[in-house]
């Protein structure tokens, strides 16, 4: 009975090398994608905190909203609403 | 990999495995246990063997090695017809026994440590985020699968139909598949798995683990990596092995990720048990059928019935894409058939 163990140890390095490289390569995409999508989003609130209307919220907020910017007179501050 | 040792030494190749698979039993060449019986009726009993064993494992939602359980039923078969001694006893443990010891370790191995890095690469990207991008990441990792399992597995059933045309003498000894041939192959293994996959489905996503994006990305890849390897540099390992392998690796590679080991024993009993039991309804189908045409008509009547008898049991409990998410958690019992 002859196992040949070297074309085994070739099956697992070359296929571990291949799958780990391409998860880690696709992971890394998937992570940067997903930091720069939060990134932007955290920018998005942080303008809405600090009260700059953001075009998203410019065309949403319906006019007289308690929460919209639109209800509130933008010349009181040159920042907007806040 | 065209050598004397025919089925064994071909099986899971990837090329030219189709008519190697048919002149390893056929042919002058003896497989893995299989003597040159080149008889109609020892591969039709052994088909019967295989398919039998397949249908129940999949009435239980196991996975189980279709290539051993078709190996197990031509043993049988050819035990029946030419005795013990024709059967190559060390080839069948050197080419299937380990490497289906080793196939799911190498799967999970693989499959463990791609979800680990996954997890670890992407843990601060948002969660939603993430999965997105599995998901559309797992279009292309599925594919990959299901080419692997076509360069695989659909070499094994063009094999066995052409054997079916060779025996008969439609072809020479020396064809290669024609093209029906490659075409029904393709299309049954298609059918099978849109029609009767839910089960496997069912256990492998729901039961063994609950699996996310992130989980059935890294398994898939880890399959299609390794099973295309295996084929492109000739050791045989288990496709279905594999795949269910990397799905527990996959599992215990998640952090705090419960990973049900009783399904993966339950599973293991039906791999162990899968040559013999095939093996055993092989050869009671050659026995019966070789006493003559009444014998031969028994043996498909019978394998008719039980095959529309499982059948008609998968019904009471159908597993479809509506509901193969649902339940799953509580572990079935072990199948008594194993």
């Amino acid at each position: 009975m002859t196992i040949d163990w070297t074309a085994f140890g070739q099956v697992f390095v070359v296929s571990f090398g291949s799958a780990v490289t391409v998860i880690v390569l696709f992971a890394t995409g998937v992570a940067l994608v997903a930091a720069d999508t939060a990134a932007t989003a955290g920018h998005g609130s942080r303008l809405a905190r600090t009260g700059t209307p953001t075009a998203h919220q410019a065309v949403r907020s319906p006019a007289g909203s308690s929460s919209g910017c639109a209800s509130r007179d933008p010349s009181r501050s040159s920042r907007g609403c806040c | 990999m065209r050598n004397a040792h025919g089925v064994a030494e071909n099986e899971y190749d990837s090329p030219g495995t189709d008519s190697l698979v048919a002149r390893g039993i056929d042919g002058e060449a003896s497989s893995v246990g299989v003597p040159c019986a080149g008889d109609r009726l020892f591969t039709v009993a052994g088909l019967i063997g295989a398919i039998l064993w397949n249908l129940l494992t999949w009435l239980f939602g196991l996975p189980s090695s279709s290539s051993h359980a078709l190996l197990g039923g031509l043993v049988g078969s050819a035990w029946v017809a030419a005795e013990a001694g024709a059967i190559h006893f060390d080839t069948l443990v050197s080419k299937v026994v380990i490497p289906a010891v080793l196939s799911p370790v190498v799967a999970g191995v693989v499959a463990l440590t791609g979800t680990y890095l996954a997890y670890r690469l992407t843990r601060r990207a948002r969660k939603e985020q993430a999965r997105r991008g599995f998901k559309t990441g797992q279009v292309l990792s599925a594919s990959m699968v299901s080419l692997a399992h076509g360069t695989d597995d659909a070499q094994k059933t063009m094999g066995v139909i052409t054997l079916t045309l060779i025996t008969a003498g439609i072809l020479p000894s020396t064809a290669s598949p024609p093209l029906w041939v490659i075409l029904s192959a393709g299309l049954a293994i298609a059918l099978g798995t849109a029609v009767g996959g839910w089960r496997i489905i069912r256990t492998l996503g729901k039961r063994v683990t609950d699996i996310q994006t992130t989980q059935g990305f890294a398994a898939e890849t880890s399959s299609a990596a390794v099973i295309l390897v295996s084929s492109h540099l000739g050791f045989p390992l288990s496709t279905t092995q594999v795949c269910s392998g990397a799905v527990f690796g996959a599992g215990a590679g998640r952090r705090l990720a419960h990973v049900h080991w009783g399904v993966a024993g339950q599973m293991a009993i039906a791999w162990t048990v899968t040559m013999p039991a095939a093996a055993v309804v092989g050869g009671l189908a050659a026995l019966v059928a070789l006493t003559g045409t009444l014998g031969i008509v028994m043996v498909i009547v019978a394998a008719a019935a039980l095959a529309s008898g499982i059948y008609l049991l998968s019904r009471r409990q159908p597993v479809d894409a509506r509901n193969v998410n649902e339940l799953p958690t509580p572990a079935r019992p072990v199948p008594a058939a194993a």
